[in-house]
């Protein structure tokens, strides 16, 4: 017989703690329901977000930034793994869905009900209320966003500051390592404790492995105890769900924790989408002070062209990463740490890759950018480089093979429009994640309805960003959010009705 | 980890930022680790605990490729730490520019593992100038009267000033 290390029950039961799973603990808990909420990684307080990024990430991104997509050409997959999920680290950028988006839902997936405009109007209030949402002041501009803002001035763009979830932000630009000051209202910081005041309960630390099924409904989840620190297996728990099981485990796990449990085939890990980007580097003859400002505050849409502009302050580990050369050369430029800018494209990608479970028993993610998105990405660097330049930058770093490390003339930004390029020459890097479980209406081209309930199975939804049919173009932890918090509004009334 | 392993770990990582004789001349101040300063092979475990199975397997293989890389790639049978700092660095350079993909990307892991260990090193990072220091604020931070500001030090937004 198995001994438990724990063992615990719920009417809900909620397996992953970002931006979906949190939203539907608020929600849940808020309506009175008895909430558990189950999270792989540690919850972390500021005095465990260190500055230096190898204990930083170490603590809070899955496998340090390293887990990637298969193939000759890998792109990193970056998620949050502990309570807060991936906004935990993310910059608190917050976007409404665009409106093409949602008329696309409705009018190919049926979603109509999911996405009612009015409904989401109220709900995108709600959330950007509790979340303290609004513009980047100038004054935590920082030198990396403002030089951003002399850029589009100069060639007349549509550049704007963000609007982020982190009101009270003191431009620490520490957002990757987590934010120490309690600014930014991710999920950490708001929803969870919230669904806790509400009566919730966590149990952070809990790998599951396994989504428990009886005669056809979903009874309850079981896995593994892990340790803080090491994150090795201590035991095994099991917890029973009385009303359903929620899996918010993210685009990454939730295919691989729904193939486990014998959930599989159809659009299982699916339509995988994604907005990979990549990040240009320059250096200024004055000082930038990248350290402080929004770690993310500026941005340029550029959406009918596929694109995304935005400021990225990363720390030294990172930027020095970045910068052209080694020995001698590299360290005279590393001297120089205060004088370098970086912003980066999210590019709105076409290709439709996969996620499943591996023979080992992790993610097996394959995706492939194709030539049209290759071709977005090149037309988005050449900007960047012209924008650079056009701010004043002294030396421009765009980090694209077969094109100079460094360019020191804008006309050689201008000839990067026509230069030829393919897939190998770009580095890309991944945080916008989309699909694996879509929503729709049609059964066979879907994995969960308008209500994200898993077609087939009684009790068992998915709510989290795997259901999202298509990708966006803008940053989603909002559109998540909205979706969820409608999806939990329907699930909480509906019980309560029953009850 | 075996000796092997961990001795090539400390050559290669230390490689990227060693400094080279035939570059003394160079007028331009750089950032050079003090003796004992940096601890390289802590980064390097840090990153294979922390990193996936495959990427573990991937730091170890470009690791391989970096020590042997003055036998692959220049066709001397030396070992890479005996070798003088500006030609360890111009081996990483050539592997960093390699036309695989995967080579060029695995080094740039090692890279990275590598600006883990040195800007572990507060000193080291207080030489960089990256942080903006007490004596040379910004003008965002005198603004705010600290470096660090404190939270809620700004003011929050009324409603009215959020726009979408
Ligand atoms: C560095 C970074 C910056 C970003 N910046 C922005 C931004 O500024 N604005 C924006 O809109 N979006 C941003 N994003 C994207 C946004 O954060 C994500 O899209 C969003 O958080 C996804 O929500 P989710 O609920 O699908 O998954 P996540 O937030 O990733 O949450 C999934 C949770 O499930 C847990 N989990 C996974 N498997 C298991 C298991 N087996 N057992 C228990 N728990 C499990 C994970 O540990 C994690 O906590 C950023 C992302 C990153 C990584
Ligand atoms: S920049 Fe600093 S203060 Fe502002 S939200 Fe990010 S971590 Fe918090």
């Amino acid at each position: 017989m198995t001994a438990w290390l724990l063992e615990d029950s719920a009417d809900y039961v909620i397996v992953g703690t970002g931006a979906g799973g949190a939203t539907a603990a608020r929600v849940l808990a808020a309506a009175g329901h008895d909430v558990l909420m189950v999270e792989e990684g540690p919850r972390l307080g500021p005095e465990d977000r260190p500055r230096d990024l190898l204990r930083g990430m170490g603590r809070a991104v899955r496998g340090m930034g390293t887990q990637a997509t298969l193939g000759k050409t890998p792109i990193p997959l970056i998620q949050g793994r502990l309570v807060g999920g991936s906004t935990a680290i993310n910059s608190g950028i917050i976007w409404r869905m665009p409106d093409d988006v949602r008329r696309q839902w409705t009018d190919e997936h049926g979603l109509g009900w999911l996405v009612d405009e009015p409904e989401m109007e109220r709900i995108y209030d709600v959330i950007e209320e509790e979340l303290e949402v609004t513009k980047t002041p100038e004054a935590v501009f920082g030198g990396n966003s403002r030089k951003m803002a002399e850029a589009c001035e100069s060639l007349d763009l549509p550049g704007q500051a963000m609007v982020r979830n982190a009101a009270r932000c003191v431009g620490s630009s520490n957002c990757l390592q987590g934010c120490t000051t309690g600014a930014r209202m991710s999920m950490d910081n708001s929803y969870v404790p919230r669904a806790i005041r509400d009566g919730a309960r966590l149990h952070p630390l809990l790998r599951v492995k396994r989504v428990l099924r009886s005669g056809g409904r979903a009874t309850g989840i079981e896995g593994d105890v892990v340790e803080k620190g090491t994150r090795r297996r201590q035991g095994r728990f099991r917890i029973h769900a009385r009303k359903a099981v929620i899996v918010s485990a993210g685009v990454v796990h939730t295919p691989v924790l729904l193939e486990a449990s014998g959930i599989r085939g159809g659009l299982v890990g699916e339509r995988f989408q994604a907005h990979p980007g990549l990040a240009v580097v320059a250096r200024f003859d004055e000082p930038i002070n990248m350290s402080f400002g929004a770690t993310q505050g500026y941005e340029v849409p550029q959406r009918s062209r596929g694109f995304k502009l935005e400021t990225l302050a990363l720390p030294p580990e990172m930027l020095a990463a970045r910068l052209p050369g080694t020995g001698a050369r590299w360290q005279a430029r590393l001297a120089e740490l205060d004088h370098y800018a970086q912003w980066c494209v999210q590019v709105r990608m076409e290709a439709k890759g996969s996620i499943h479970r591996s023979f080992g028993g992790g993610p097996a993610a394959r995706f492939e950018p194709t030539a049209r998105d290759v071709g977005v990405t090149q037309e988005a660097v050449a900007l960047l480089c012209q924008m650079f330049f056009a701010a004043g930058a002294k030396e421009v770093y765009p980090g694209v093979g077969h094109l100079p490390e460094v360019i020191t003339d804008p006309k050689m930004a201008d000839a990067i429009y026509d230069a030829k390029l393919t897939r190998p020459d770009f580095h890309f890097v991944a945080s916008h994640l989309f699909g694996t479980a879509a929503a729709g209406k049609n059964h066979r081209l879907s994995v969960v309805g308008e209500d994200l309930a898993v077609h087939g199975i009684d009790g068992l939804y998915v709510m989290d960003a795997s259901v999202f049919p298509t990708n966006m173009g803008v940053n989603p932890q909002h559109s998540i959010m909205t979706v969820v918090y409608r999806a939990t509004e329907r699930l909480a009334n509906a019980r309560r009705v029953a009850a | 980890m075996i000796g092997l392993e961990r001795r090539w770990a400390k050559d290669v990582l230390s490689g990227f930022a060693a400094a080279g004789d035939s570059d003394q001349g160079d007028p331009r101040p750089r950032l050079v680790p003090q003796p004992g300063e940096v601890n390289f092979l802590e980064a390097y475990e840090g990153m294979i605990h922390n990193g996936t199975f495959l990427s573990g397997i991937g730091m170890r293989v470009a690791l391989t490729f970096a020590a042997l890389s003055p036998l692959w790639l220049t066709g001397r049978p030396t070992r890479f730490g005996s070798l003088p700092g500006d030609e360890r660095a111009a081996l990483l350079d050539r592997l960093l520019h390699h036309p695989v993909f995967l080579v060029a990307e695995l080094t740039l892991l090692l890279k990275l593992c590598a600006c883990m260990a040195l800007f572990r090193s507060a000193g080291l990072r207080a030489r960089s100038k990256y942080d903006v220091s007490e004596g040379d604020p910004s003008p965002e931070a005198a603004e705010t009267g600290s470096t660090r500001p404190e939270a809620n030090r700004l003011p929050v937004l009324h409603e009215g000033q959020v726009t979408r």
